[in-house]
């Protein structure tokens, strides 16, 4: 159990007499890449926003490296390493690609308030330091070239790209990516995909939410489903593509004679 | 796209970005120019215009401090014009109530505005269309309480016999001393706010005012940057209030009420929302036009109005956003002359 670290216990969150998430316990293995799937409205999203701190549940706690963090606040959370992406890009517009990147370095950084208009030397070296890394991410995930540019005039694959490279900023160890291929075309997907195991493969760890079955089951180690808020299935993409309680809640009851 | 080859010998490849350093570089020669406008034009002319350029670093020094709290962190005030007038009356009541010295009066009244401001924060711990309304309503709070506590601030009428600035024995009272220390509040005050918007918590503020839920998402702490820029556009405030009274020489509660608030608004919204020399080229619009235009006083807000409306429609970056974009469109059709500095 000490490979945990990401675990929710008996996480529950309604919405008025909605419950969106409903008791549900799961763990994430470090530097493994896990999927988090189920059909519309199963309380994907709510999990994330759960995990991230966004929103708080009724009951339940989540758990980081075996603490638990359920009453941090969501930007403390990002200090502890957990970092989020969202299902439309978040971005700040007026900002170029770099800015955004170097604003992604906050947790990372030191230079308070006063220290920005008091300090001198140690203020330039770590605007330095952080300019190189924020370079050094745009590089990585192609936007190197794209530096100057305003977030609102990137395009939508772009700016996908962006946010990820703004979350990757905080070196977070837990990395969730909220429907990271939505509206991405084949070719991006692919490079996201490349991605996210170049991110496993240097030790850190990934949850994703997803709609797009052939791309989770591709990637993920470990794939848990929820369906009507509730834990439907935990196991390998292989368990899970042959769980009949999976197949039933994707496409429903086979019928005895679909005509006649 | 070949802008980084000709440099790239003197550092790795890639680690820095030419524009963000020529625009830093350009933050600072804009800073230069304005300064030295103001140092030369006004002892130039003279006279009235040293005492007309006072009262525009007066109101730059708090039309900065707002930029900072509305145009780059989004927290938009309504009442602002209620905290030049604590540092007003607080810095003239410790001078002339307990004989405390120019500076430290200063110093206190200051830091006095930024806590006042922490305070409304605190007490109006909301978000939104809420936070703005609030603000509105404090601001008539400490109109009313400028106004009304007659025994202290002497009321309506106001205050008289102010103390003249006295600085390590020496006492200012002339127009070109005024003007020399309003220059330089207005100088530091610049310098400060601009090294912060070029750093990490500039930063947090912009990505606070863009996008408040991805600034908490990259764990930007929304609350306390919050109250920190609040109280940063309350203590500059406060910090101008204080050379009011001495340049005025009394001090009546008119000169802080919401149409003031207003004002301060539209200075940074002709300026341009988010550049701090547009928030300075506000300030010399909203001041000095309104001086040589005193035949049509009674008309003054009717023009104020007209004025906003026509920058956001033709302007809607303000004056800094048509320089910024004749400078650019210069720059390209100059591009391949164009050699680093």
């Amino acid at each position: 159990m000490t490979n945990t670290i990401l675990a929710t216990e008996k996480l529950t969150r309604s919405f008025g007499g909605l419950v969106a998430v409903d008791d549900v316990t799961f763990a994430v293995e470090r530097g493994s890449i896990h999927g988090l799937i189920g059909p519309n409205g199963a309380g994907k999203t709510t999990a994330f926003n759960l995990i991230s701190g966004l929103i708080a549940p009724s009951s339940g706690r989540v758990l980081f490296d075996g603490r638990d963090i359920t009453s941090l606040p969501a930007h403390a959370r990002v200090a502890t390493g957990i970092c989020r992406t969202f299902q439309t890009p978040q971005l700040f517009e007026d900002m170029t690609a770099l800015e955004t990147v170097m604003t992604g370095c906050h947790v990372k950084g030191r230079i308070g308030i006063a220290g920005g208009m008091f300090k001198f030397a140690a203020k330039s070296r770590e605007e330095a330091a952080i300019e190189s890394k924020s370079m050094g991410l745009l590089a990585e995930i192609g936007l190197a070239d794209h530096a100057d540019v305003q977030a609102r005039n990137l395009s939508y694959g772009q700016r996908r790209s962006l946010e990820i490279a703004r979350a990757l900023a905080a070196e977070p160890s837990v990395i969730l990516f909220d429907e990271v291929t939505a509206g991405l075309n084949p070719v991006e997907t692919d490079f996201i995909a490349n991605l996210i195991r170049r991110l496993r493969d240097t030790g850190r760890t990934i949850v994703l939410v997803e709609h797009d079955m052939r791309f989770v089951m591709g990637l993920s180690d470990r794939v848990t489903v929820l369906n009507f808020g509730r834990l439907l299935a935990e196991g390998t993409p292989a368990e899970i593509l042959s769980n009949e309680q999976v197949i039933e809640a994707y496409l429903g009851r086979p019928k005895e004679k679909v005509r006649g | 796209m070949s802008s980084s080859t000709a440099t790239s010998a003197a550092v790795p490849t890639g680690s820095t970005s030419l524009s963000l350093q020529r625009s830093r570089r350009t933050d600072w020669l804009v800073f230069l120019v304005v300064m030295a406008t103001f140092a030369l034009v006004p002892p130039l002319l003279g006279g009235f215009a040293l005492y007309i350029a006072t009262i525009v670093a007066i109101f730059a020094i708090a039309a900065l401090g707002l930029q900072i709290m509305v145009g780059l962190a989004g927290q938009l005030s309504l009442g602002h014009a209620a905290f030049l007038g604590v540092g007003a009356y607080t810095s003239v009541l410790l001078q002339k109530l307990y004989g405390v010295p120019f500076l430290a009066a200063v110093a206190i009244a200051t830091l006095a505005s930024a806590l006042v401001g922490l305070l409304m924060g605190q007490l109006v711990r909301l978000s939104g269309i809420y936070f703005k309304i609030a603000t509105f309503g404090f601001g008539i709070i400490v109109y009313q309480l400028l106004s009304n506590w007659s025994s202290v601030t002497g009321g309506h009428t106001g205050l008289i016999g102010i103390p003249p600035i006295r600085i390590l024995g020496t006492v200012f009272r002339d127009r070109l001393s005024m003007f020399i220390i309003a220059m330089i509040y207005l100088a530091v005050t610049y310098a400060l706010l601009l090294r912060l918007t070029h750093g990490r918590a500039g930063r947090a503020f912009r990505a606070l005012g863009q996008n408040e839920a991805a600034a908490q998402s990259i764990g930007i702490p929304a609350a306390s940057y919050k109250m920190a820029v609040i109280a940063i556009g309350c203590g500059a405030a406060g910090l101008a209030g204080t050379l009011l009274p001495h340049v005025y020489n009394f001090l009546n509660p008119e000169e802080f009420t919401w149409l003031q608030s207003l004002v301060l608004l539209i200075i940074i919204t002709v300026g341009g929302l988010g550049s701090l020399p547009g928030a300075i080229v506000g300030a010399v619009v909203l001041v000095v036009v309104p001086e040589y235009l005193r035949a049509f006083q009674e008309y003054k807000m009717l023009a104020y109005g007209v004025l906003l409306i026509v920058s956001m429609i033709f302007m809607p970056r303000g004056i800094a956003g048509i320089v910024q974009g004749l400078v650019t469109r210069i720059r390209g059709r100059h591009a391949p002359a164009e050699t680093p500095s």
